[in-house]
């Protein structure tokens, strides 16, 4: 690994996140705010840090996979560090351990919070958190892939590192067409989303800063209440249709929009996605009906929107779930394990793969029953490759080692079993509430600071697939022996 | 990518000096910040606090002016209470032109309707003092010590008013005095990734060439014709390495 072609992306990585809080900062100084400082001077340290490697490092023609997962993964680490920064220079409720988990969680798209006042933020760190979701939602290595020059093979080696091959199933076309496409969706999809919002009565800043927390599923919001706060059901469905998109494989949704065959109607996986949103929905109304006496339409508007928020891993509120029966809680669980589709800006294992389980398993079974017959798993009419298979079957089994691994730590520190199980899965799986202390309303500011730090670890872990980060320690150890 | 080692060791040393003199300034205008709260403090609010304390002060006379009055001392007790009355009212003047939190006008609009019932009281409790017996002096002046502690309750609110408005400006200051020494703290860790990267570069655009080239004017012999140091680069160490290539190659020609 050619320790400078890294530092030169990596330096790519801050000066895009630089952009962003020049940004955060004009806000700021426009608006007289106490925060220009620590914004201004974190843009300054960024372009500085970022700037210097460009100096030295000549240009790189060719970038190996290797190279390209650790540029992916430390990009990550570092793009939550000095998004952290900001926060840390502030000050008011942001420790250091509050500031880092805030940074993680904005950029990883959790919407996981410490905050206990967040309408006490300033209009330009408000910007910056929302932003955090922004650049993280479509990925920050994406996002300076689509701003560079183009380079034979620097751009295909990040990518792959980036994306998993389950989303690039229907898809034959070059890594650059691709980061385009997912770019101009995400981007299209913000735009109208701001419309919309602004349209139904938010104000320009509010709707600005909840369209980048809905299409990047983060659910970091600029008033206490979440979504709550505005009462408003147009809003609330608004939001919940474009929660669901989000959560969708954003190729099929353009290959829709141009009218291709492969499409978000004609996908089997989305279909059956659906079905169980559907089902989930409507067995919470009936349950919230029956057990604590919601009218129909209002059992409907809240299960609906908190099924889609947990499920496409937004995380947003319309009320605290926690009073919820235990069976509606146990189904929004199940939603903040299995949710969001590969290819989509959500975290967490992905319906897909649990699609991918099922089918597999029927294979086997199948095999069982005729050893001699040839079988093979599709997927959308696309045949899955035996390693492919492998892959995700090793996903799934990891994030669950891991999930327990992170529970039990939690509940060595002596958090209750509802707060520790919810706060591991919901951070693995960059949903961002659970339930305990920690539900819809609440905020993870009662953890310890080890608490935070191993749910930051936790939520980085989530966002990067856990797969890669695993193989690039294997990489570098190996390489120090 | 700049070429030459000149410019690379300059740029670095310039974005070096860039990043601290901008932590200079930004800490110079937050410590500016802590500053303007301390003179927020002493200009604003301690001067309400130390208005509302002369209003105590000359409502307490006031007050003995007219026991004075009504024990039999008039000429000293009317002399008391004028001067308790100009001296109020220039505190409450000099409190209305100072006002700096929020509602602050309310109270002293408070202190001044209560501490004028109170005034007129007194006055007319002066005005026909004659008239009335001992005991009767004594029910009138049990009646104006009600309107003495109604005021004296106003100049209390507007005095814990401004003493909050000091420990609000306290915390303000506090946290003007944290964010001042940020750009510090991050400046420190800031240039400390700084040295180790520039180290990197130096050990792998300075170090490493020269000692490659070292390597190759060492293992030279006269049959191997050049000298190859893998520079890649196009800066002065690969001008070094040409311009020995070019001296063996006159060397041989001589």
């Amino acid at each position: 690994m050619r320790t400078k072609a890294i530092a030169k992306y990596l330096g790519f990585v801050l000066l895009f996140n630089a952009l962003f809080l020049y940004i955060s900062a004009a806000i700021s100084f426009f608006l007289h705010e106490n925060s220009l400082t620590p914004l201004l001077y974190s843009a300054v340290v960024c372009t500085i840090l970022g700037l210097f490697p460009q100096i030295f490092v000549e240009k790189i023609d060719e970038i190996n996979f290797r190279e390209g997962m650790a540029i992916s993964v430390f990009g990550w680490i570092l793009t939550c560090f000095a998004g952290a920064v900001p926060y840390f220079m502030w000050g008011g409720e942001f420790t250091l351990a509050n500031a880092i988990f805030e940074s993680v969680s904005g950029y990883t798209t959790t919407g996981a919070t410490i905050l206990q006042n967040v309408e006490g933020l300033t209009n330009g760190l408000l910007f910056w958190r929302s932003s955090t979701h922004f650049i993280g939602g479509i990925g920050i290595i994406l996002f300076v892939l689509l701003i560079l020059p183009d380079s034979k093979g620097v751009r295909t080696s990040i990518y792959r590192s980036e994306v998993s091959g389950l989303s690039l199933m229907n898809f034959s076309m070059r890594a650059r067409r691709i980061i385009y496409i997912i770019s101009i969706v995400y981007i299209s999809l913000t735009v109208i989303l701001i419309t919309l919002l602004w349209a139904l009565g938010m104000s320009f800043f509010d709707a600005v800063c909840h369209s980048f927390g809905t299409i990047a599923t983060g659910g970091f919001s600029t008033k206490n209440l979440s979504i709550a706060h505005y009462n408003n059901v147009g809003i609330e469905v608004t939001l919940t249709i474009f929660m669901y998109l989000s959560s969708l494989h954003f190729g099929l949704l353009f290959l829709t929009f141009i009218g291709n065959k492969n499409n978000i109607f004609t996908s089997k996986v989305i279909q059956a996605y659906t079905l169980v949103i559907i089902a989930g929905i409507l067995l919470i109304t009936f349950n919230l009906m029956k057990s604590s006496n919601y009218s129909w339409s209002e059992g409907l508007r809240h299960a609906s929107f908190q099924v889609v928020s947990l499920t496409s891993t937004t995380g947003s509120a319309t009320l605290d779930t926690d009073v919820w029966p235990l069976f509606s809680k146990i189904i929004l669980i199940y939603f903040t394990i299995v949710c969001a589709m590969v290819g989509s800006t959500g975290g967490g294992i992905k319906f897909d793969r649990i699609y991918l389980f099922f089918a597999s398993l029927r294979r086997r079974i199948k095999l069982i029953q005729h050893p001699q017959g040839i079988y093979v798993t599709k997927m959308n009419g696309n045949i899955v490759t035996e390693e492919l298979e492998l892959q995700t079957m090793a996903f799934i089994i990891l994030y669950i080692i891991i999930f327990f691994v992170v529970t039990l730590l939690l509940s060595a520190m002596d958090i209750d079993g509802m707060t520790a199980f919810t706060a591991s899965i919901t951070t693995i799986g960059n949903v961002g509430p659970g339930f305990g202390k920690i539900s819809s309303l609440s905020n993870f500011s009662g953890l310890p600071d080890a608490a935070k730090y191993l749910l930051s670890v936790n939520m980085l872990l989530g966002r990067l697939e856990i797969l890669n980060v695993i193989t690039l320690l294997l990489i570098l150890i190996k390489k120090n022996k | 990518m700049l070429k030459s080692l000149r410019a690379k060791i300059f740029s670095s040393f310039v974005l070096l000096v860039l990043m601290l003199v901008i932590a200079g300034i930004m800490s110079i205008i937050e410590f500016n910040k802590v500053g303007v709260s301390i003179k927020n403090v002493m200009d604003n609010n301690y001067k309400s606090i130390e208005q509302t304390k002369y209003m105590l002060d000359a409502l307490e006379r006031e007050d003995s002016g007219l026991l004075m009055y009504l024990m039999g001392n008039r000429e000293q007790g009317s002399q008391t209470i004028d001067y308790a009355y100009s001296a109020i009212q220039n505190a409450i003047k000099i409190a209305r032109n100072n006002i700096t939190e929020k509602d602050e006008g309310k109270y002293i609009d408070n202190v001044t309707k209560e501490y004028e019932k109170f005034h007129f009281s007194v006055k007319q409790t002066t005005d026909t003092s004659e008239k009335f017996t001992l005991e009767e002096k004594n029910e009138i002046y049990l009646q104006n010590q009600q309107l003495f502690f109604a005021t004296k309750k106003t100049i209390n609110e507007l005095m814990q008013l401004n003493q909050d408005g000091i420990y609000k400006q306290t915390d303000t200051m506090k946290e003007n005095a944290k964010r001042a020494m940020m750009p510090g703290i991050v400046s420190i860790v800031a240039a400390i990734v700084f040295a180790l990267l520039l180290n990197f570069f130096i050990s792998e655009y300075f170090i490493n060439p020269i000692n490659r080239l070292i390597d190759g004017v060492k293992s030279y012999y006269p049959e191997k014709g050049r000298i190859d140091a893998k520079i890649n680069l196009q800066d002065e160490i690969k001008t070094l390495e040409s311009e020995i290539n070019n001296l063996i190659i006159r060397s041989k020609v001589k």
